[in-house]
């Protein structure tokens, strides 16, 4: 296959506008080519997206560098993209590799691309790897000589804070992706990116402006969740103009609406008026949604105000212990009654572990499924239930040590005892009796805000023929 | 005066973090008018949605009533940071249920 040529105003179609296809990443379950994939190929897109990423997901994958999917997941995903762009001639961009969009995800997508291209025999192509991971040295030393401001963080960033975590990413704006594209690349793999930059790159690369572009981005972020009904697996085709945005999911069994699209603006952010990104902040007060029939809306209005400093977000995560579970089933209506005081005893006997078999230490926590397992202090239903699961979870400084804490807390559970008791052989059911391991568990240290100078400096790219 | 709920007019009610530290709820109803009458009643205000979750209204971070799109969105400082330890909703995706059962005054 020849190379394609650079991006540039030549690429817009009739009318100066673009066609962009959207997918998301959200790890349930692998693409399937036969439903909406084909259907929004078919209706011409002129570049191919997909957020393969997310922070949502807890801090477990990043602290751990761990693969969010099946790598046979991630490789079917990717050869259905891979093949269908280089057919087209188009370019794909995929970002946040891996889930999580650390060094190793990237690495992991170019591998699987190299993979795919021998089994499939296709013909050269050009990938930029882009690598959004900073290491704690270099994050020490910017903190030397400049303040690092929380975003959702409590507090400005403190060394100490980046010692705590494992895994640290810068998440990158539209410029270090446009910068691959205007490097010929045919395949972007970018490490972690905010959601926005993936769909808008292309287009602020053809000369489409950056609010428009931006706007786009955001409302393709999540793919089909911008169309009705919710399923998030699905490709979403956006045509864009100077001004304006017309979205269709290409499904036939999904449809655009001006619900559908205000929902998608309401995702998961803190208010949908102002969204803001590295280098400005995108204003959507003076949106306009508009359908244009029953399954197509026309969105327009936004403006661009760029920010004084260029600033992008860091996400950091770091290791708190290991994890052990167990599971207890309760029937007896007596004890389901008593539970409160039945928890209460039990943490007394586990705390109270004499130091001779625990010294290290370790936090346990009940969660009631049945009761309030699940919104904890926040629910509002008090009745009891006829029958109760308790997981005993069990956080320490070692496996061994949560797998024996969470064994006691087990056993003290079957020898409980509580008002009105009637049995005696035993005070809880096994689903199954063994201790579950569970994997490490993390936390969250680092969303805080890094101001740069140049939006390009902390991701590197590299280029690969592949 | 008869009482409506929430979960029998609005189109969509939904719960999700909106990054580690934050939850958002959305509640998006299906026209104008529906979504007039909810905030004429007063049923979704910060001091509503911490008596309904039994929070502290300082807790509330912020309601947004948005006209354009007949919806709005209540959000609020996570009770533990996204998965931190004894997290039960790492996705913070069902935490929406009590705002179903809110009433609404509805007269025919």
């Amino acid at each position: 296959m020849s190379r394609q040529g650079l991006p540039g105003a030549s690429a817009l179609g009739p009318g100066g506008s673009l066609k962009v296809m959207a997918l998301s990443a959200v790890g349930l379950v692998p693409l399937d080519p036969a439903v909406s994939f084909v259907a929004g190929i078919e209706m011409g897109p002129q570049v191919i997206g997909m957020d393969a990423g997310s922070g949502d997901i807890g801090p477990y994958y990043l602290g751990a560098n761990a693969e969010y999917n099946p790598r046979q997941w991630e490789k079917n995903d990717l050869e259905i993209l891979l093949t269908a762009a280089l057919e087209r001639r188009i370019p794909l961009i995929v970002a946040s590799a891996c889930g999580t969009g650390t060094n190793r995800g990237v690495d992991e997508y170019v591998a699987l691309l190299r993979e795919i291209a021998s089994e499939r025999r296709l013909e050269q192509f050009r990938v930029a790897a882009i690598y959004a991971e900073l290491s704690k040295e270099y994050l020490l030393d910017r903190l030397r000589h400049v303040s690092i401001a929380p975003l959702g963080a409590p507090m400005a960033l403190r060394a100490e804070d980046v010692q705590a975590s494992s895994h640290i990413v810068a998440m990158m704006g539209v410029d270090p992706i446009v910068r691959a594209l205007q490097a010929g690349a045919q395949v972007v793999v970018a490490g972690r990116a905010i959601d926005d930059a993936i769909h808008a790159a292309y287009p602020i690369s053809c000369g489409i402006p950056r609010a428009t572009a931006l706007l786009l981005g955001k409302l393709l972020e999540n793919a089909s969740t911008a169309a009705t009904p919710f399923m998030p697996r699905e490709a979403l085709v956006a045509t864009v103009g100077r001004e304006d945005i017309v979205l269709e999911p290409a499904a036939p069994f999904q449809r655009c609406t001006r619900t559908s699209v205000v929902a998608e603006l309401f995702y998961e952010r803190r208010t949908p008026l102002l969204q803001a990104g590295p280098g400005g902040i995108l204003n959507l007060r003076g949106l306009q949604i508009e359908e244009l029939d029953d399954r197509r809306v026309r969105v327009r209005g936004a403006t661009y105000e760029p920010a004084p400093q260029y600033q992008v977000k860091l996400e950091g995560a770091g290791p708190v212990g290991f994890r052990a579970l167990s599971i207890v089933g309760v029937r007896s209506p007596q004890m389901i009654a008593a539970m409160d005081t039945v928890l209460e005893e039990n943490r007394k006997r586990v705390l109270g572990l004499h130091p001779s078999h625990e010294r290290l230490p370790f936090e346990i926590t009940y969660h009631c499924y049945g009761r309030n397992a699940i919104m904890k202090a926040w629910e509002p239903v008090r009745q009891n239930p006829h029958e109760l699961a308790v997981v005993i979870e069990v956080l320490a400084p070692s496996q061994e040590v949560a797998n024996r804490v969470c064994l006691f807390a087990r056993r003290q559970m079957f020898l409980a005892r509580y008002v009105g008791q009637k049995a005696t052989a035993g005070s809880i059911c096994s689903m199954i009796d063994e201790v579950v391991e569970g994997v490490p568990g993390y936390r969250w240290t680092i969303e805080h805000l890094l101001p740069l100078d140049d939006p390009c400096e902390i991701f590197p790219m590299r280029m690969v023929e592949i | 005066m008869n009482t409506v709920r929430l979960a029998d007019i609005a189109k969509e009610i939904s719960s999700k973090n909106a990054g580690n530290y934050f939850l958002t709820f959305d509640i998006i109803f299906p026209d104008r008018e529906t979504y007039e009458r909810v905030k004429r009643a007063r049923v979704l205000t910060s001091a509503s949605f911490s008596a309904l979750y039994g929070v502290a209204e300082s807790q509330v971070l912020r309601v947004i009533e948005y006209d354009p799109g007949n919806a709005i969105k209540i959000t609020m400082r996570r009770p533990r940071v996204s998965g931190d330890p004894g997290e039960s909703d790492v996705f913070g995706a069902q935490q929406y249920a009590p705002l179903l059962d809110v009433g609404v005054p509805w007269e025919a």
